[in-house]
């Protein structure tokens, strides 16, 4: 579970003012009363939601971690612990193996791709949305739409559309007259595959960057950009050294919690391709739930899912540095 | 293909026996270890009669279907019978049934009673979870009560079964003038004059995703899936009968019958079966049961349908897989004695005809099949020829569970159709992927 470790770090930790130090000079003689008020007391009142912590985040990292270096498989790994440990072979199979070496690839790289397309799509509706036209609260209703749709059954609705036979893709494209599209199967082939779990990943995912981007863009004070006109600036000068800028700061943490959605996906790849043809459509989590529960080869699917965690891992450090920056110039 | 680096599974009687003391979640019951023989530990009825208490039965599919509308009346007799009994039934979909069994043994939650897929009861009792019962009471249909037989015991009562048969459209094969298929190469003939006759319906479709056609082609062309040798397997695709049965599979793709999507892992026996609902193709490998949803779909194709057994393969044979569940006790439920009798009264003749008739199903027990028999009906003879005479069971092996829960048989086709195999590196990766879970 990579959920864990990531709470303390999306919100950006406020700047303490320089406030002067208010505990009292400590008393010569230590009473046992002071020692449970300082020392105690927090702890109790940090231990029930410490024990939560520990036995539904801590307890089941540690576990999938040690997994991960097991060969545990079958039931009876788990009914009498029958396993071996076989150090980082699951992790030498993985890279070593092409279908899971693809998945890894696979991941990172149509991960990144999406979050690019989401992005760019969310600061281009929400920029759209800023502007008074008519129709406007209609049309900010109409694009949350996608993101209220439950995910697994946006992406039937969409395989659907995208049926080789039956598909009103297919129909519509063979209609305008490419006739190559008539019975053409957009699941067969990976990057047809992937374009069309793409469109549907970055058409879930963009309404909620568009609304907190909504949001941040009503924060801009109106007599900055007045001024900036005044100045004789062009719209494209004003977003990319006003606008954008200014949104900085939320621009990151939506990057990070579109990334770790992105890398995470797996409800739109299993509805629309299984993982399949003959598993070259993977990411990580398809391949760990393939591995790890439906072949009960709970090793390999552990160290599947820790890949995934220090994927994530790594890219929210990059993001704490990223927010340090921001912090020391401000 | 990814080869299995751990070992599972394996096989061992004695293990077996201690596995049952030493259950899951480690509580200390002490249940009878399986005995080599089967017969002196096998769970039966008390002969009085007298039982109560509660049992918790699992069901596959749901309440609303046929068998779901059958169990419901059958555990209603029961209760009435039996006044101090309670029966919970609670259904497991089909589709997420294997690993809905799997997490309920490795949690030791699992139900008194069961239904497992026949080629599951085999992995079940050598994990340990299932009593063994007596079928001394019956006699069952062979095939039914061979997959629920390991090393000499028996852990499941044969409850129901059936098998795949050629289905056609009378109408097609009229306009074409040729009679429906009887063996492989007349397969191709026949689609052949529909093509040029008729036109603008495809003969015959296959797809990658639908295994339970595939693996027996082999039995067809003279071959087996996997021979058994004492304990040890001999995979069989990497031969003369197996290779022709890949060619086959190869050759019918080929033909371009079956639509482009028919590669992917969503297209499945169940679109294939849509697909000549709908009118799209002329002749259908399916489960007799399935017949009534097509008819439903489709009202225009009643009066329009025959069937044959399945085409002759060149090794002389006509046999598919006997398909089919049994009802199994779990050896930890506190109410064992109980869950027989309730499984002996499901399987009795007064309920197994209703059943049948309900359903569809064949009962698992020869009279009671035999008797089902409509001989004035057009699909009734021919699906219990099938049955009967030519079906058999998959490799009654722990094994073979691991082998059918892997996606192996859908991405070897995949591979195969795609042209990323030939027909020889498909053979020698099925057979490599058997051995390799034979071996674990």
């Amino acid at each position: 579970m990579p959920g864990g470790r990531r709470g303390r770090s999306l919100v950006p930790r406020p700047v303490r003012p320089d406030t002067p130090d208010r505990s009292p000079a400590r008393p010569p003689a230590r009473s046992w009363r002071r020692i449970f008020d300082d020392k105690l007391f927090p702890l109790l009142l940090i231990a029930p939601a410490l024990l939560f912590i520990i036995g539904l985040v801590g307890y089941p990292v540690v576990r999938t971690a040690w997994l991960s270096f097991t060969d545990a498989s079958g039931i009876r790994a788990l009914t009498e612990g029958e396993m071996d440990f076989i150090g980082f072979a699951n992790y030498i199979e993985i890279f070593s193996n092409p279908i899971l070496r693809r998945s890894a690839i696979t991941t990172v790289v149509f991960g990144l791709i999406c979050v690019v397309g989401t992005m760019i799509l969310g600061i281009a509706v929400a920029l759209l949305l800023n502007q008074p036209f008519r129709g406007r609260k209609v049309l900010g209703v109409l694009v949350l739409l996608p993101w209220a749709i439950p995910q697994i059954a946006a992406s039937f609705v969409w395989q659907w559309l995208f049926n080789g036979q039956y598909g009103v893709v297919n129909w519509s494209l063979t209609k305008l007259g490419f006739s190559g599209f008539e019975d053409f199967s957009w699941f067969t082939q990976f990057y047809t595959a992937f374009a069309v779990v793409g469109i549907v990943v970055i058409w879930q995912s963009f309404p909620f960057v568009t609304l907190a981007l909504l949001a941040g863009l009503q924060t801009i004070p109106n007599d900055v950009i007045e001024a900036a006109k005044l100045d004789g600036t062009t719209a494209w000068q004003r977003l990319r050294l006003i606008t954008l800028p200014m949104l900085k700061p939320l621009l990151l943490v939506l990057v990070v919690i579109s990334t770790i959605w992105d890398f995470k996906m797996f409800d739109q790849v299993w509805v629309l391709t299984g993982g399949g043809p003959a598993r070259r459509t993977e990411v990580l989590s398809v391949s760990t739930y393939v591995e790890g529960i439906t072949q009960s080869q709970w090793g390999m699917g552990s160290a599947l899912a820790m890949v995934l965690f220090f994927i994530l891992i790594v890219i929210t450090i990059i993001y704490i540095k990223l927010i340090r920056e921001e912090e020391q110039i401000s | 293909m990814r080869t299995g680096t751990t070992k599972a599974l394996r096989w061992l009687p004695v293990a077996a026996a201690l596995a049952l003391v030493a259950t899951a979640c480690g509580s200390d019951d002490d249940g009878p270890a399986a005995t080599d023989d089967g017969g002196d530990g096998a769970v039966a009825p008390d002969p009085d009669g007298e039982y109560s208490g509660e049992v918790t039965m699992w069901i596959m599919g749901d309440a609303g279907d046929p068998v779901g509308n059958s169990v419901n009346e059958m555990v209603a007799a029961f209760e009435a019978e039996h006044e101090d009994v309670s029966v919970t039934v609670e259904y497991v979909p089909w589709t997420a049934g294997k690993d809905h069994y799997t997490s309920a043994i490795i949690a030791g939650d699992m139900p008194d009673i069961a239904e497992s897929g026949n080629t599951w009861t085999a992995d079940f009792a050598e994990e340990g979870v299932l009593a063994p019962v007596d079928l001394s009471g019956a006699e069952y249909v062979p095939v039914l009560e061979e997959s629920a037989t390991i090393n000499g015991a028996a852990y499941g009562y044969p409850w129901y079964g059936g098998s795949r048969v050629l289905l056609y459209r009378t109408d097609i094969l009229d306009q074409a003038g040729v009679e429906p298929p009887q063996t492989w190469d007349e397969l191709f003939e026949v689609g052949q004059a529909i093509e040029n006759e008729v036109g603008d319906i495809a003969p015959f479709q296959v797809a990658a995703n639908n295994q339970h056609y595939f693996l027996p082609l082999v039995w067809q062309a003279g071959g087996e899936i996997a021979a058994q040798d004492g304990d040890s397997w001999e995979p069989g695709y990497d031969t003369e009968a197996g290779h022709a049965a890949l060619e086959f599979f190869q050759d019918l793709w080929e033909t371009g019958w079956s639509p482009a999507d028919a590669q992917t892992d969503d297209f499945t026996s169940l679109s294939l079966a849509e697909e000549f609902a709908n009118g799209q193709s002329a002749m259908l490998i399916a489960l007799p049961w399935q017949v009534t949803g097509i008819v439903d779909n489709n009202p225009e194709l009643e009066g329009n349908l025959g069937a044959v057994i399945m085409p002759e393969g060149p090794g002389g044979s006509r046999d598919t897989l006997a398909g089919g569940s049994h009802l199994v006790v779990f050896e930890d439920s506190p109410q064992k004695e109980l869950a027989a009798a309730l499984a002996e009264f499901m399987i009795a003749p007064e309920q197994a005809t209703s059943f049948a008739e309900t359903t569809g199903f064949f009962p698992g027990t020869v009279a009671e099949a035999e008797a089902t028999v409509d001989e004035s009906d057009w699909l009734s003879p021919v699906a219990a020829d099938q049955f009967i005479n030519h079906a058999r069971a998959y490799p009654v092996g722990g094994w073979w569970g691991a082998m059918e829960g892997a996606t192996v048989v859908k991405d070897t086709l995949q591979e195969l159709i795609a042209g990323n195999f030939t027909v020889e590196e498909a053979a020698q990766n099925l057979d490599s992927e058997i051995r390799s879970r034979v071996e674990d």
